[in-house]
């Protein structure tokens, strides 16, 4: 048993642990034991009609391209006479060209004649050997160089599962020179396309049951709509690509620029005013951000009236002078630093003072 | 001409001595090449117009908006449908082992059919357009292509059913002749409907025609081989797999244009799930013409009507890849509305049936005579050539488009209209240059075809292809389950759908219904014009359009005479215009719009040439999409 596996491996030029499974299942399938299907596909021990004490009862498709016996039973160019070069490039379904170079190549490389690799390939009895019916290496050296990807043949072998189908199946073809090389007869329909009827559809029905109304918000670029304007906006229904700017943080960095005259605090000094203590509120109380930015923007000197604030502050009375930042500072950034000292050091609401200082929409009424 | 003639005489004088089957496709399969030709020719133009906007401007006829349908068409009717009608009166008698029956009605067939495609586009070409992609020809052009098509079919299935149970060849071509009759009447009811409605409609009759044309192309490929290679033996159920699949798919695809646009979302996930089948069709079709070939290479590279037919099939498995791509929603929402709609358009065509019929015309061509030269060949061939560059640089263009449209929404920098659309237009011009040298190079191909095209010659005899083993399918069961799923697709993509979106008007539909005068003639223009090739007038609810103002609803089309949704952003979306329309300086930015006061980027074609009135009027209508 084990002989007849290496001999069959060999004559498949397959691993034997695949080939013992595949002339197991073989077996099963037609219902003859597992020595009579590897002694028909060693051919060297049974001769072509060997297969047919092991007909397939139980397979009612007939696949005889599959058959990997019988290349004794094929006669193609003699390999005494002159070579045929078109039968057998016919034969090979390849280019004349192409089976010519290829087959000159491995003559030189293996030291053989012409004529010698043309019978190894035909199936034919090597003429100087003279070697047994199952070449150890049966079309492989032109396999690769065959057109055709190799995959392409599998439907013909639903019997072993291995490329080797590739080797054996052409083999009785390349003996019918000219006749229909690798025909499929067979009603096996190729595992690969057996796959794809079942994958493909697979995935199709799983998306429509997944995905039935399409993605939801977020996800493959869809965002929700706002139901008052009709504008693609995020899903939390917020402004899409907005991104939300935290001017309290920018005030804060920005009063670095201010703390050397009011104070890291708001404490003041000196002759600075502090914004502590309700002081800040005194001049600029709540809802008057506009005037307060104003002051800081033009200072002391671009101020055109002599007082200032709700308390009426004489300008420079305190003999202290104040900058314009409107040059040095963006108005974002002017904008947002009142809103950082009305906030931390006026005591006021982040929310309504964002607004009043026109750094965010109106708040809307409550309830 | 002369070639043409003496190809009718020929054709006739085989009928009369030897009773054959190929007179009746002798005249398509010899004129539609020249048609195919000028089509071409006309569509390089288009492409050259996109590269240079000023090219042949001035000129009414020639503009991009009438140019474009007057080539598409052109390719469309005159070539396609009516080298699909020579492929099948070419092939059914042989496939049925009968002579052509109803051969008077095959013989009008084409005529009507060219006749009214061409008169159908020198309509459009002067300013007749019906509106409907692909399917501008007016009504009564429709009333002269669809009786020669419902003659076709006729005669078609009667040739088949006196074979009773012909081979799958027989089936492609027996149900693309009446897919072709039914996409064609269903086209042509497009007008009756408005707006949303008119695009569903519009889409759904233009898929079937496109079904019609892939299954001729189909049947003339499973033919040619049967007939090329008579030893060749196709699988006995992989052929009826890809056709059933292909039957039932295929028509659902249609609605692949409303990717997050104004219809139902289930009917979105539709075509996603309809094109992977469709995968599974065109996988089972080219496996199977690929296993009867199998160890026959070497004939297949020596035979040029053998080798255009792989290449056509190779070419057909990009349709439903393609489509997967577009119709998936994380690829969709990039490269949708951008020039990958176009890819699919050339693939319609020029890709795979163009390759098939002319598969067929070649051996038309060669047989009963020498076959073509070397030299012949080889420039025949450099039409595949240039089709691959026309595919790759629509791919590379829509990936580009798509890809600025999203980065410049999500980088809060620009949104894509107006000024903003700039960035996805300026960085196209080098593929757009790809596409115009692709073309260049498909019209060799295309005119040599024209130039060697030839009645079919010799006595062409019938050989016995119908004795191999046929499926035990009777023809008339296999046309009722066409028209049965034909029925299906309609109800599911097309009633069911416009029932859901119904007719209630929304806030915005107001708009276009107490239009003033000026701008109801304006759009009546912007029709006329083919404004909607190139501008779309839907927002959806996806990255791509932040900023392009409120999200279309299915109500808002509802007092629209006609489909102005379009499918391709050629120019910026124009759903709400008249916020930037304010920018411009009104008529006269579409007289010029590269002058002054308007955009040096613009490749929009200058209409100077249209009157005073009518840039008032299409600025009036412009200017009231709010």
């Amino acid at each position: 048993m084990q002989e007849l596996l290496s001999a069959a491996a060999a004559a498949l030029n397959a691993p034997e642990s695949l080939v013992s499974r595949s002339a197991a299942a073989r077996a099963k399938a037609t219902g003859s034991s597992v020595e009579d299907v590897l002694r028909a596909w060693t051919g060297g021990a049974a001769p072509p009609a060997a297969t047919a004490p092991t007909p397939e009862p139980a397979a009612p498709e007939p696949a005889p391209a599959a058959e990997p016996a019988a290349p004794a039973a094929s006669a193609a160019a003699g390999a005494a006479g002159p070579i045929d070069w078109a039968a057998l490039a016919a034969s090979q379904g390849m280019p004349e060209k192409l089976l010519r170079r290829s087959v000159e190549a491995k003559a030189k490389k293996s030291g053989q004649s012409v004529e010698a690799v043309v019978a190894e390939m035909t199936g034919q009895p090597v003429p100087t050997t003279g070697a047994a019916p199952a070449p150890t290496e049966p079309a492989a050296p032109v396999a690769p160089a065959a057109p055709e990807p190799a995959p392409a043949v599998v439907g013909a072998g639903p019997a072993v599962d291995v490329y080797e189908p590739a080797g054996p199946a052409s083999e009785p073809a390349a003996g019918r020179a000219g006749d229909a090389a690798g025909e499929i007869r067979s009603d096996g329909i190729p595992r690969w396309l057996a796959a794809v009827f079942v994958i493909v559809p697979a995935f199709a029905v799983m998306y429509a049951l997944f995905l039935p109304n399409g993605p939801s918000c977020g996800d493959a670029g869809r965002l929700a709509v706002d139901p008052v304007t009709g504008v693609a906006v995020n899903c939390d229904g917020s402004e899409y690509g907005v991104e939300v700017v935290d001017f309290f943080a920018v005030g804060q960095e920005v009063y670095a620029q201010c703390s050397s005259c009011h104070g890291a605090n708001g404490g003041g000094g000196g002759n600075f005013p502090a914004f502590v203590d309700g002081a800040l509120l005194t001049v600029f109380p709540e809802g008057a951000c506009e005037n307060h930015v104003e002051w800081v923007r033009v200072g002391t000197a671009g101020w055109p009236d002599p007082t200032y604030g709700a308390n009426a502050k004489p300008v420079g009375g305190s003999g202290a002078v104040m900058p314009g930042f409107g040059s040095a500072i963006s108005e974002e950034e002017l904008r947002a630093v009142v809103l950082y000292e009305r906030v931390r050091f006026g005591g006021l609401a982040l929310d309504a003072t964002l607004a009043d200082c026109g750094l965010a929409e109106e708040p809307e009424p409550a309830g | 001409m002369t070639s043409t003639d003496s190809a009718t005489h020929r054709g006739a004088e085989a009928e009369a001595a030897a009773g054959t089957e190929t007179a009746a496709a002798g005249p398509p399969l010899a004129v539609a090449p020249a048609l195919f030709a000028v089509g071409l020719a006309g569509m390089l133009l288009v492409a050259v117009k996109l590269v240079v906007p000023g090219f042949l401007d001035g000129s009414a006829a020639l503009s991009y908006g009438r140019l474009f349908p007057l080539a598409a068409n052109l390719v469309l009717w005159g070539w396609l449908a009516v080298g699909a009608m020579g492929a099948a009166f070419f092939f059914v008698p042989r496939i049925a082992g009968t002579p052509l029956r109803l051969p008077g009605a095959a013989r009008v067939a084409p005529l009507l059919v060219a006749g009214g495609a061409i008169a159908g586009v020198a309509a459009v070409a002067a300013g007749g357009n019906a509106g409907g992609r692909l399917l501008e020809l007016p009504w009564w052009a429709d009333a002269v292509v669809i009786p020669g098509l419902l003659a076709a079919a006729a005669s078609i299935t009667a040739t088949l059913r006196a074979a009773d149970r012909p081979p799958v060849s027989g089936w492609y071509f027996g149900a693309a002749s009446w897919w072709m009759v039914l996409g064609a009447v269903t086209g042509a009811v497009v007008p009756l409907f408005g707006g949303l409605h008119a695009s569903l409609v519009g889409w759904f009759a233009v898929t079937v025609l496109t079904l019609g044309l892939a299954a001729s192309g189909i049947g003339a490929a499973y033919a040619l081989v049967e007939r090329l290679e008579p030893e060749a033996r196709f699988h006995p159920r992989l052929g009826q797999i890809g056709f059933w699949s292909l039957v039932v798919a295929w028509a659902w695809t249609a609605p692949r244009v409303f990717q997050y646009g104004p219809t139902p979302d289930w009917l979105e996930t539709v075509p996603v799930a309809f094109s992977l089948v469709l995968v599974v069709a065109v996988t089972t079709i080219a496996a199977d013409l690929s296993f009867a070939l199998r160890g026959r290479w070497d004939r297949v590279v020596r035979s040029l009507p053998l080798t255009l037919t792989v290449l056509g099939v190779a070419t057909l498995a990009l349709v439903p890849l393609q489509m997967v791509v577009q119709n998936l929603r994380t690829a969709g929402v990039v490269v949708h509305f951008t020039a990958w709609e176009a890819a699919l358009e050339s693939l319609t065509l020029f890709g795979p049936v163009t390759l098939l019929l002319m598969a067929v015309t070649v051996h038309a061509a060669e047989s009963g005579r020498r076959p073509w030269g070397t030299g012949r060949r080889r420039l025949l061939l450099l039409y595949p050539l240039g089709l691959g560059a026309v595919l790759v640089s629509r791919w590379m263009a829509g990936l580009q488009q798509g890809y600025t449209w999203v980065g410049g929404v999500n980088s809060r920098a620009y949104p894509n209209s107006g000024v903003g659309f700039r960035n996805s237009v300026t960085p196209l011009e080098a593929v757009d240059w790809v596409q115009v040298a692709g073309l260049a190079v498909m019209l060799i191909g295309a005119v040599v075809l024209a130039a060697g095209a030839r009645a079919p010659g010799g006595a062409s005899a019938m050989t016995d292809e119908a004795a191999a083993a046929p499926p035990a399918t009777r023809f008339a069961v296999v046309l009722q389950g066409v028209v049965l799923m034909f029925a299906v697709a309609l109800a599911g993509v097309v009633v069911v759908p416009i029932a859901e979106a119904g007719d209630e008007p929304s806030l915005l539909a107001e708009r276009s219904r107490d239009l003033a005068s000026e701008a109801d003639a304006g759009r009546e223009v912007y029709l006329r014009e083919g404004c909607w090739y190139c501008h779309t007038q839907q927002v959806r609810a996806a990255v791509t359009d932040v900023g392009l103002g409120a999200v279309s609803l299915p109500g808002d089309f509802v007092f629209d005479p006609a489909d102005l949704l379009g499918v391709q952003r050629i120019g910026p979306d124009l759903a709400h215009v008249a916020a930037r329309w304010a920018e411009l300086p009104g008529s006269s930015y579409l007289a010029d719009p590269r002058g002054a006061g308007g955009r040096p980027w613009s490749t929009m074609p200058a209409y100077g040439h249209l009157s005073d009135r009518d840039l008032e009027n299409l600025s009036a209508y412009l200017a009231s999409l709010e």
